[in-house]
Order: C-alpha cells, then structure tokens, then sequence
C-alpha cells in the first residue's frame, strides 16, 4: 500500500524532475567529468526497486519513468556527437572515436544502470552513430578495402557488424575487390607456362585472402563464402577474357602433368605433394570438372604409358586427393589405369625371370617390355589411324605375345622401340616410335630408298607415312634426295652416314606426342557426348523414382544430381529430356504441359 | 362483293393445297430416287475402288491423281489429309482396299458424286479443335517415312504450312526460322508442341516461358524472332 503510493507520487512529481537530472549526470560523466557514482546508481536503483514485488513486468516502472526518457536524451547527446565528430576528423579517425565511445559507454551503463538497459543503450547509441550515418561508412568501405587498411577494416567489421543491413554492402565491397585482384594477377599471365603461373596465381590470391579474412576479419563466414562466390566465379570471367574453358582445363590438367612428370626441375617428391594439395584447393572451385578429368586421363596415359612419371607413389597420391574431392565414381578410370601399370610391372618381371630360369635358354632376340591394358579404362584411340604391316623383324615377338581367345589391339601408335643403329660412328639407340621403325628398318637392305618402296613394306597410308617420314628427316637421320619440301611418289631417300647427336640414345619425337587442338577438340566432344549419357541417365533414374514430375522440379533435380562433376545447361538438359520423350522412356502428361511421366 | 372476298381464301387454299399434294407426290418419287441412290452399298464402293487402283490392292500414285481430279481436288488440298484421315491411311499417296472400304463406308460414300458432295463435311471437320488436334497429331505419322521416327524437315514445312498456313499468323516466320536452322528433321515431340505453341502463345510471344517444357526447337525460335525483332 505504502509503495503505491510511493509510485504514484514518483510518477507524477520527481519523475521528469529526476529524468533531466539524471540525463545531465550522465553528461557530464560523457564530458569527462565524475559526478557522484554512489548517489546516481543508487537514486536509478531505487526506481527499479520500487516495483520489485510486482510478479509481472517489475520492470515495469524503471522503464516508463526513467529508461524510456533516459534513451531518447542519449539519442539525442549521441546524434550530436556524431556529427561534431564527423566535421572533424576522417572516416578511420570517426571509426576509431566511435569505438572508443561505445566503449565508455558500455562501462558506464555497467556502472549506473540496470543490467536489462546494457543492450538497448548501447543499440541506441549504435543507431545513432552508424546506422544513421551508414552511407557515409559505406561510401569509404571502398576506398579501405582498394587500398586494404587492415585497422580500418578491422574497424569497419566491428561496428557494421552491429547494425542490420550494415555487412551486406561490405561483403559487396570485398567481393569486388578480391575479383578485380584476381583479375589482376592472372591477366598478365605470358603465354608460355600459363598453367602453372595461372594456378600459383590464384591460389595467392585465394591464401592472402583467406589470411586477411581470417585475422581482419574475425574469420567471418559472410565473408569467406563471398570468396568462395568471386572464385568460383572465376572460371567465367577467366574464360571470357582470354581463353576458351576447354584450354583453361586442359592447362590446369598440363598444371598437374608438369608437377608429376619427371622433368620437374629439383623437386622432391613432398615439394610437389605439397603442391599437387593446394591445387587441389583451386580444383575444387572449378566448373567442369568431368573435361578436366578427360584431359588429365589423357595425359596421365601418357605419362604411364612412356614411362614419364616422377614417381608412382606421387600418381597414387594424386588419384587419391582427386577422389576425395570428387568422389569415387569421378576417379575409377583412372584408378584402373594405375592398377594396370603395376600389373603389368609385375607380369614384366614375372616373365623375365621366367626366361632366366628355364634350362633351354630362350633368346628372345629382342628385350621387349609388354603393358597389357584394359580397353575401357585408357583413354586411347583403338581404330588405329593406319593400315600397318609389322616388319618381319618384330613378328616374332608379336605372335608370341598373342594368346588365342582374347581380343587384343596392338596400340602401335604407342609403342617406343630402342633401334640400335650400328651403322654410324659410334652406337646409337634411338627411341622411336613403330613407325618410324618400319621406315628405318627398310634401310637395313640398302642405303636408299624409294618412297613407293617404303608404301609396300609398310603398307602405311600415306598422311601417316609421309607424318613419319618427316620426322625422321627432321632429326636429320635420312635426306631428301630431291631436297624439295614436299614428299612426293617419285622421292627417294638415303641414309645420312655422318649423322651425329650429342647423345648416344636420344628420343625421335613425332607430332603424335603433342597435343595438337584436334585432339582438344576431341576431346570436348568426348566430354559433350558422356555428359548427354549421364544426363539421360540422370533424367531416367529421377522419373523412375518420382513417376510424375514438373519440369521445373526435373531440372532443378538432374542440376543437383550433376553438379559435382558439371553445370549442365539448361538448354542440355532439355534435349535430354526431348531424346528421351523421343525414345519413350518418359512422355508429356496428359493432363499438363509442364509434367512429364515416365513410361514404364 | 362481300361473298367474292370471302370465296377468294376458299378458292386460294384449294389451289395451294392441291399444289402441295402434287409437291409431296414429287418429292416422294425423288427421297425414293435419291434413297436407292444414297443407301451405301459395299459392292459400288469395292467397284468405286478398282477403278482407280486397277488390278492392285491399292490406290497407288497414279490412282491418286486421277481420284483427286475426278473429286475436284487437287492432290495438296488439306481436304485430302482429312479424308486420309477419316481413311485412316497408313501412307501418304496410298490407299489400300481395307483403309477404302472401312473409311469411306463411314462416310456413306460409294461415289465420286457422293464424295464430292461430303467434302464441305470434311472441310469443317477442321474447324473443331479436338478433332483438329486428332488430325494433326495424325499428320505427323501419315507422312513420315515409315523406316524413320521423325519427319524430314521439308515435309514438316509442307504439312504444317497445309495445316497452321492458315490459321496460324506466325506459321510464315516460323517456316522462315527453320529454314534457317540446323535441324534436319522433327520429331513428334517437338511436332506436337507447335501446334500448342500455336494455339496457346500470344502473336508478340509475350505470354511465352523459356523456364517451361517447351522443346528446346521453340525456344529457339523464340529467341531467333526476338533477336530479329530487336534489329
């Protein structure tokens, strides 16, 4: 009873009274002077005591008679503030005084007010002070983030942070920023070695901004996925600048062959791991990785096939990493091809001691090394390009590698042959293809040889023929006897018996080993043509389960099922879609247009 | 002068009277005369056949030709994919015995007389859209090689030109637009979506939806006219 009518008296006579004192105190403590601590805190307490035996809103009181006033004065002061502040300093200074102010603040709430007040003051004077003013922060947050002022974005974090709708802009801000980075440093990028200088350059910026993130930043999630966003992004814009996407992969395949083949200048095997982790980092934001995974096949063929490799633990490790980013399904081929290898070492060796052990010594004539492959797994062409009749000499051999009631090919294209030419000077042992071989070998009978005579003893057609010709008298092996450029029926050519080279086996190479934009071509078609299986697929396996499906529902769907390995495009997915209405797996709906069925 | 007023009606009812008799006497003599002439019989219809299709089983190109003229109607007047139609004929240019007797029993026709007079029947046939609809999906097969799934893009043009040409304000650019394109052939899918495509998408193409099922044949049409458009 007392206390209503303590209350009541409160409220109609002290409260504005005591409302405007209280404002004035805490002013002055603003301004730096030290009112009475005890007094105020008390006087603010007793206004919270009042209706403390109240089982509803105890608070009631406090904040009718004191807080809601009280809020409105430091409003009021802080709007003030801010704008002296804003006349006078720069955009880092006014951070730093605003920080510094929100601060005091705090502690002063701690130190005068109930603990229910803390946020709602410290909210007021972040309205206040930022949000009121958010256009002028964001008008700066560019010029901070160009010239990356790490204490002012640091700054700038912390009081955006606070205020609704104060990040977006930042994180817009960063965003463009990290692109027009990236941009930067791949855009100078010289033609030779743009692999390696285009992943190494990315992963810089991906690292320096990751670390700024990290440590400016309080490692904010908003932020990393806006790196995330502009990398992934990356792709696009770097193909649009300069290069076509199948190139782009295909030179972050060649990134990965470099580091993995042998010639790699010093690197120890832990350098190059170390390396092949971070790309695996730049992978992972990659669009299209089913053209990077043909093209990588491709050269990983290569690498196994001639025996270019750093070292085979690095491959494993390498299909490894691969399968951890993209999943099982994504490396089996290659996994099969590095099975292959090792088998085939081992029946290699199994051979060899074979021949050793028996009584009868077998004398194979030639020492030869055999890789048997599987047909589905290497990505090699088995229509050979040419008709080819094996030189005598290698007969043998072959007949007895054949075993009956398999089918085999024989990759001639493939196959490295050590000749040994006795003729010259001294020794030499050339690497040479088949081919090449067989042309060689015709000169065994005699010194020249016509161009007619070389069609009947291979039995090669002609491009390829006159292909293999050329890099034999490339390397200055044979001469043209006409010394004209063309090859023609009637040529003739000879032996060159002062032919030199700086070493005593070396390696003739021909354009097969390159990768000519053929072969690029090809190999983007390969792609186009798995991904239109693997979409119908997709599509089949979907309306199979689902039976009835909007259209929109089934591209959204076959998207997510795909996007692991591609982004298929929309216009893709549709002819998939119409391939298989065609076929009638699925049909239109009857009912409506946009609904498709499957037919069971 | 009273009595001759009132003779006059008597004398007018009798006269119109007994020219209505005459009248029904006539016109019993000509229902008897046209009902011998109209009962379809199968053995005129079969004899009706082997005139044009000769000792064969089947009206062959030639027989076409002469039926057509015979008819009054040349051989690419959608009238003919009509009665195709109603013949349910399996080949273009051909009618077999079977396709003869059944279609044109359902007709009631055994003549070319006959024929003739049920052509305005078949041409409205057209103007229902259900029945439209049944004519054109019918289209689609009835001219299509029967070795192959879909339609060679020339013979598309010519029976969707026979069929929208018409009614179909957009049909000469679409034509246009295929020209131009690299399909070589249409399937049916795509066959069918036209003639919804037709039908349900305003002449500006406003009220089309790329994000729909449409086939991908239409969106590129659309695409192509608004690009056109824009230059």
């Amino acid at each position: 009873m007392l206390r209503e009518i303590r209350r009541c008296y409160c409220s109609s006579k002290i409260n504005m009274n005591i409302c405007i004192q209280f404002g004035c105190c805490f002013l002055s403590d603003r301004c730096g002077e030290d009112p009475n601590q005890k007094v105020i805190h008390g006087v603010i307490n007793s206004f919270v005591h009042v209706e403390q035996y109240k089982k509803k809103f105890p608070l009631k009181f406090y904040q009718e008679v004191f807080e809601g006033p009280f809020l409105t004065k430091t409003g009021e002061y802080y709007k003030q503030e801010a704008s002296n502040l804003l006349q006078e300093s720069t955009c880092s200074q006014y951070m730093e005084k605003v920080l510094g102010r929100l601060k005091d603040e705090e502690v002063r709430c701690r130190k005068y007010l109930h603990p229910s007040s803390y946020a709602k003051v410290i909210h007021e004077c972040q309205q206040r002070m930022v949000a009121d003013h958010l256009q002028f922060l964001h008008g700066e947050c560019q010029n901070i983030i160009r010239q990356e002022k790490r204490d002012d974005m640091a700054n700038m974090y912390t009081l955006l942070r606070a205020v609704s709708s104060g990040l977006p802009h930042m994180i817009q801000e960063i965003q463009v920023h990290i692109h027009d980075e990236g941009l930067r440093a791949t855009s100078n990028l010289s033609q030779e070695n743009m692999p390696t200088q285009f992943v190494e350059s990315v992963l810089e910026v991906h690292s320096k901004f990751v670390q700024l993130i990290n440590t400016v930043l309080n490692g904010d999630q908003h932020f990393m996925s806006a790196l995330d966003k502009v990398l992934l992004h990356f792709n696009t814009v770097y193909k649009g600048t300069r290069i076509s996407p199948p190139y782009q992969l295909h030179h972050l395949a060649k990134y990965c062959d470099n580091l993995l083949k042998k010639s790699a200048k010093g690197m120890t095997e832990n350098e190059v791991e170390d390396k092949l982790t971070s790309f695996i980092t730049v992978f992972k934001y990659i669009d299209d990785k089913d053209v990077f995974q043909k093209f990588y096949a491709r050269m990983l063929a290569k690498r196994l096939i001639h025996g270019l490799s750093l070292s085979m633990d690095s491959e494993e490790a390498m299909i490894n990493k691969l399968k951890q980013a993209c999943g099982y399904e994504f490396t089996s081929k290659l996994h099969r091809m590095y099975t292959d290898m090792s088998v085939s070492t081992d029946l290699n060796n199994k051979f060899n001691n074979f021949i050793k052990t028996q009584e009868t010594v077998v004398d194979l004539g030639i020492s030869f090394q055999i890789y048997v492959l599987q047909a589905g797994a290497w990505p090699l062409t088995h229509v050979p390009s040419s008709t080819f009749a094996i030189p005598q000499e290698l007969e043998k051999s072959v007949q007895m590698v054949s075993c009956p009631g398999q089918e085999q090919s024989f990759l001639h294209v493939l196959r490295a042959e050590h000749v040994k030419m006795n003729y010259l000077c001294k020794p030499y042992v050339a690497v040479v293809t088949t081919y090449q071989m067989a042309v060689l070998l015709a000169f065994n009978n005699s010194e020249t040889v016509s161009y007619k005579e070389l069609q009947d003893s291979t039995q090669m057609n002609e491009k390829e023929l006159q292909k293999t010709i050329k890099s034999l008298l490339d390397v200055k092996m044979i001469s043209h006897d006409s010394q004209k450029e063309e090859i023609e029926a009637e040529s003739t050519f000879s032996l060159i018996m002062s032919f030199t080279s700086k070493r005593t086996k070396f390696k003739i190479t021909t354009s097969m080993q390159k990768d000519t934009p053929q072969e690029l071509e090809q190999t983007r078609s390969a792609v186009d043509e798995d991904r239109k299986m693997y979409l119908q697929a997709a599509i089949v396996r979907i309306m199979k389960a689902r039976k009835v499906l909007r259209h929109n529902a089934l591209i959204q769907e076959v998207i997510n099922q795909s996007k692991a390995r591609f982004n298929p495009s929309i216009s893709m997915i549709k002819k998939c879609i119409e391939v298989l209405i065609d076929k009638q797996y699925i049909e239109r709906s009857q009912s409506s247009a946009d609904e498709y069925s499957y037919v069971a | 002068m009273p009595p001759r007023k009132k003779r006059r009606p008597t004398a007018g009812d009798d006269l119109s009277a007994k020219k209505s008799r005459q009248d029904n006497v006539y016109r019993k003599q000509e229902t008897l005369q046209i009902q011998e002439a109209e009962a379809f019989s199968s053995k005129r219809c079969l004899e009706w056949f082997y005139e044009y299709a000769g000792c064969d089983d089947v009206v062959g190109p030639e027989g076409m030709e002469k039926f057509c003229e015979d008819i009054g109607v040349e051989p690419e007047n959608v009238v003919m994919l009509v009665l195709a139609w109603k013949l349910d004929a399996q080949s273009m240019g051909y009618f077999t015995l079977q396709e003869w007797l059944k279609g044109m029993g359902s007709l009631q026709c055994d003549s070319t007389e006959k024929l003739r007079n049920s052509l305005d029947y078949l041409r409205s046939v057209l103007n229902d859209a259900t029945s439209f609809k049944l004519i054109y999906r019918y289209a689609f097969d009835f001219a299509r090689e029967k070795d192959q799934r879909s339609l060679d893009l020339n013979t598309a043009k010519c029976m969707l030109g026979l069929l929208l040409g018409k009614t179909w304000p957009l049909f000469p650019v679409f034509n246009q637009f295929l020209e131009q394109s690299k399909y070589k052939v249409i399937n049916k899918d795509q066959w069918c979506n036209v003639l919804e495509f037709s039908r349900t998408i305003n002449l500006d193409l406003s009220n089309y939806d790329e994000d729909g099922a449409w086939p991908v044949l239409l969106d590129e049409f659309v695409e192509w006219y608004k690009d056109r458009e824009m230059s």
